[in-house]
């Protein structure tokens, strides 16, 4: 029952009431004396509508606690109205493709997010991790004032590596590594050797990682008695790629002695040739350097063994283990029992070091091998990986346009996504485009459409623009580049 | 004058948005123009012929020749599209004949009800015919209104905790007899009752004040003829006996620069309401446009949230806040939302007791306040008070995002318990916090 008097009356009913409760405010009491008690009904009813009247016009505002944390002023000027607009329709589902190069293009303008649309980014970034590293270079002091606030945000603040090994995110925690790495590294070595054990397997496997991106001297250690024996095996595979780039380490000096002797080059009729020599017997001790004995299903034994062996030589290394110039080593031709087993070493081996593969020769000669082997994967992968190590992409491009198949050629550029030559393009996508029946599908449309330089943009339109009709995909195609336009114009 | 916003809240649907997004690029027309008043196209369709597309930038009407029964359609959406996000494709400046005599058929279409409107009034009307009509309305007025008083009084004698009072198919049948009664606006109070009185948490307290409130509006209809020219004219408005709109366009009207500083967008019964607070920069006066659309149509607002409106405007009668009529589109600028508000909570309060004091039965106030969210659900204004705010929690979360802490200019409504948030300054922008499709 309500503590107001008056409240109970009226739940109470007023056909036997003699007269009202008091007035709630002495200031009303001239009022409730005027009220006729002829209808109580009535006079319970006007009361209340001078109560109600009362209270509202009465209400007195509390008194404010004071702010303790404001956010800091911002020193970026906010992204443009439009820019904004076309961010919240990739993070609502549209062009989702084209984020990553907005994201790009956005954090090179020096500009910030405005806080009106901080909430969404906030969220797509504890949603999706992929986008963490490029929004949390947009979110100003705003963002990161409000990733204080909120823990769900607080993936803003390990992405600007807030760097503390007891901290209890794993991005935290990295960050320090990351940073100690580089101006200590025997620390970073003391602490991740300690705790090693008690670490998370998707930890070891990040820690792995930043290895295998920046090798260290000091890592041989830790690399080859942790990282080696992990359980999982992407662990290993990334300790093994950062263990074979420290040419220095006795890991890498075994995988260059397992090699050497194996293979030569010999003349034979004015061509020449590497001739290769497989071991006749696996060696119990390859196996704590990662090899296995057991071949799969379909590949025998000794091959097996032998591309193991070559996958764990940097292709770099093998100029100077054949005593050849670098230019020499894709002109010859290889022993035909072991060349695909070799090829598959080589490519194996590409995958795991790119950068040590001498991709821009590597490419090249890949790209015009008449037989690729089956079981190396599948080609337009390998190529569009090697492609993203090379430093002069567009050389190997235009070797790759002049060779592939087309069909190859578009796959090779949808699993690139990044911006190729406009000679390229000309070549290769508008082929594709106005192929009938076209042969590729409209997301695969919008994929082909991120490869387009911007300022290529509009002649590529104006060529479609000249095409009888456009099929679905190219239509897509068209759309992809007019929106990667407008959101140029609208960052810059 | 066009925003993006404005587009996107006049879209009949999300597919038509979309196809429009999609037809909003230049390669999908042979020719796009614009002028002050209107922009027009020919899209590029299926058929042989292209599409002649025409907007009205006035009040956003639009026409083509597609024979889509989506209103607007996908070429209108996307030709407004192309005038917000790159309106130099937008070459053409002689207007084609297809518009020409489209905007001169609705010059005329408007000059014609005009005239008929006009006529309506000057029409030596049938003045005994008019009497009679005039008074079987006030009549059913009565009847309903005495029919509330009794009903009011019935259940006040059995008290509010009987089971009739807090069934809602009582306050349902009243609601009926109400607009049979030519009384929608105690129709619509009764639905208030219905719809939240009897789901509030402290629905005693609730109910008592609300039947005292609807008491007095019946005792202050039946001794109107006692009251001030401004609280009847309130009263009789609250009834839903108000004056026409041509009564209240022949009142002399307010000029000033107006700013859009709050709208709400609400639906019901089909019948979607477009609630725009607009405050007058130089009268200091505030007032709340409405417009309406039936579904599935849309409220086309030639107004952006935040713009600056040159035009005056004719205000119902009453004490206020009122509801007012805008004379025409007028001038309309975007420019940076105002610098500061003098205003802190404690004169909020004051003006809403003074408010009150003329009019009792008064729901909610506007206002233009620089304030912060504090942690504990209220929010702060500059002079240190604070009062309760009520959001759900996406808002609180902007609200937090731009305010950064620190007081920022916001509108929005204070209806004695609590504070709404309509609209805040984003640096130069003027954010929407209740936009349909934000």
């Amino acid at each position: 029952m309500s503590e107001n008097p008056l409240i109970a009356t009226s739940l109470l009913g007023a056909s036997r009431l003699k007269t009202l409760p008091p007035a709630p405010d002495p200031s009303l009491q001239p009022v409730w004396d005027r009220l006729s008690m002829a209808d109580p009904a009535a006079a319970v009813l006007e009361a209340l509508a001078m109560d109600r009247a009362a209270r509202l016009a009465g209400r007195k505002p509390q008194e404010a606690t004071t702010e303790t944390e404001l956010s800091p002023p911002e020193s970026a000027a906010p992204l443009t109205e439009l820019a904004v607009m076309a961010l919240l329709r990739m993070l609502g589902g549209e062009y989702r493709e084209v984020l990553p190069e907005w994201l790009e293009s956005a954090s090179e303008s020096g500009r910030i997010l405005p806080p009106r649309v901080l909430p969404e980014a906030l969220e797509a970034g504890r949603r999706d991790r992929s986008l963490r590293a490029p929004l949390a270079a947009l979110m100003g002091e705003r963002g990161r004032w409000m990733a204080r606030r909120h823990k769900a945000f607080s993936w803003v603040l390990d992405e600007s590596g807030e760097a503390d090994w007891d901290a209890d995110h794993a991005a935290d925690r990295l960050a320090w590594l990351k940073e100690t790495r580089r101006v200590d590294p025997q620390q970073a070595v003391v602490a991740l050797t300690e705790s090693w054990a008690g670490e998370s397997p998707d930890f070891r496997q990040a820690v792995a990682q930043l290895a295998a991106d920046d090798p260290l001297p000091s890592d041989e250690v830790w690399l080859e008695t942790l990282a080696l024996k992990d359980r999982r095996q992407d662990t290993r595979r990334l300790a093994t790629a950062a263990l074979l780039q420290l040419s220095d380490s006795a890991f890498a000096q075994r995988a260059r002695d397992r090699l050497r002797g194996r293979v030569r080059v010999s003349g034979k009729w004015l061509t020449w040739n590497i001739e290769v020599e497989p071991p006749e017997a696996f060696e119990k001790a390859w196996e704590s350097d990662g090899l296995s004995a057991k071949p799969p299903a379909g590949t025998g034994e000794k091959a097996w063994w032998l591309q193991q062996i070559v996958s764990m030589v940097p292709i770099a290394e093998w100029p100077a283990i054949l005593e050849i110039k670098e230019e020499e080593l894709f002109t010859l031709s290889i022993d035909s029992d072991w060349k695909d087993a070799l090829l598959i070493g080589w490519i194996e081996s590409a995958r795991n070091i790119p950068k040590l593969a001498l991709p821009g020769r590597l490419i090249h000669y890949l790209t015009e091998l008449k037989k690729w082997p089956d079981k190396a994967g599948v080609k337009f992968q390998v190529l569009a990986s090697l492609l993203e190590v090379e430093p002069d992409p567009g050389k190997s491009l235009e070797v790759m346009a002049k060779h592939l198949a087309d069909e190859e050629m578009t796959r090779l550029l949808m699993s690139y996504r990044r911006v190729i030559p406009q000679s390229t393009v000309r070549a290769v996508v508008r082929k594709t485009l106005s192929r009938k029946p076209v042969t590729i599908t409209r997301p695969e449309g919008r994929l082909l459409a991120l490869c387009v330089p911007i300022e290529a943009i509009q002649s590529e339109l104006e060529w479609l623009s000249r095409l009888d009709e456009l099929s679905a995909p190219a239509e897509e195609f068209a759309t992809t580049l007019e929106f990667r336009r407008s959101l140029f114009s609208s960052i810059s | 004058m066009l925003t993006a916003d404005q587009v996107t809240a006049i879209v009949p649907d999300a597919a038509s948005l979309k196809a429009g997004r999609g037809l909003a690029t230049p390669r999908k027309w042979e020719l796009l123009g614009a002028d002050e008043e209107a922009l027009w196209g020919l899209a590029i369709g299926s058929g042989k012929n292209p599409y002649q597309t025409r907007v009205s930038l006035s009040d956003l009407a639009t026409k083509c020749s597609c024979p889509s029964r989506k209103f607007p359609c996908k070429h209108a959406i996307a030709l407004m599209l192309i005038a917000t996000g790159e309106p130099a494709s937008l070459s053409e400046k002689t207007r084609p004949d297809w518009l020409k005599e489209w905007l001169e058929s609705r010059a005329e279409r408007q000059e014609k009800s005009a005239a008929k409107q006009a006529a309506k009034v000057d029409k030596p009307v049938d003045e005994k015919a008019a009497a009679k009509r005039r008074e079987k309305k006030a009549g059913r007025i009565e009847e309903g209104v005495d029919l509330l008083r009794q009903t009011l009084l019935d259940l006040s004698r059995e008290g509010l905790a009987s089971p009739t009072a807090r069934d809602a198919s009582t306050w349902e049948s009243l609601q009926r007899r109400m607009i049979d009664c030519q009384a929608p606006g105690l129709a619509t109070a009764l639905r208030h009752v219905t719809d939240e009185v009897l789901r509030h948490d402290e629905v005693e307290t609730q109910l008592a004040y609300e039947m005292g409130r609807r008491f007095l509006l019946c005792k202050s209809y039946e001794r109107r003829d006692q009251l001030d020219d401004s609280t009847r004219a309130q009263i009789e408005e609250l009834i839903g006996d108000g004056p026409r709109s041509e009564e209240v366009k022949s009142l002399p009207a307010v000029e000033d620069h107006w700013f859009v500083a709050g709208r709400q967008v609400f639906e019901r019964d089909r019948l979607t309401t477009s609630l725009s607070w607009l405050l007058g920069r130089r009268s200091g006066r505030w007032a709340k446009v409405l417009r309406f659309a039936h579904l599935p149509s849309t409220v086309a607002e030639p107004w952006p949230l935040g713009s600056k409106v040159n035009t005056g405007v004719c205000f119902y009668p009453g004490p206020g806040p009122n509801r007012a009529l805008p004379m025409d589109d007028g001038q309309v600028k975007l420019e940076k939302p105002p610098a500061a508000s003098d205003e802190g909570f404690e004169a909020l309060l004051s003006r809403y007791a003074k408010s009150l004091v003329a009019n009792p039965f008064l729901r909610s106030l506007p206002f233009l306040i620089e304030l912060r969210p504090e942690a504990n659900g209220r929010l702060a204004d500059r002079l240190g008070k604070a009062l309760r705010w009520s959001a759900d929690e996406a808002e609180s979360l902007r609200v937090e995002a731009i305010t950064g802490g620190a007081a920022t200019l916001a509108c929005g409504e204070w209806d004695g318990s609590a504070l709404r948030l309509l609209g805040l300054a984003d640096g130069e922008n003027w954010v929407s916090l209740k936009s349909r499709n934000g």
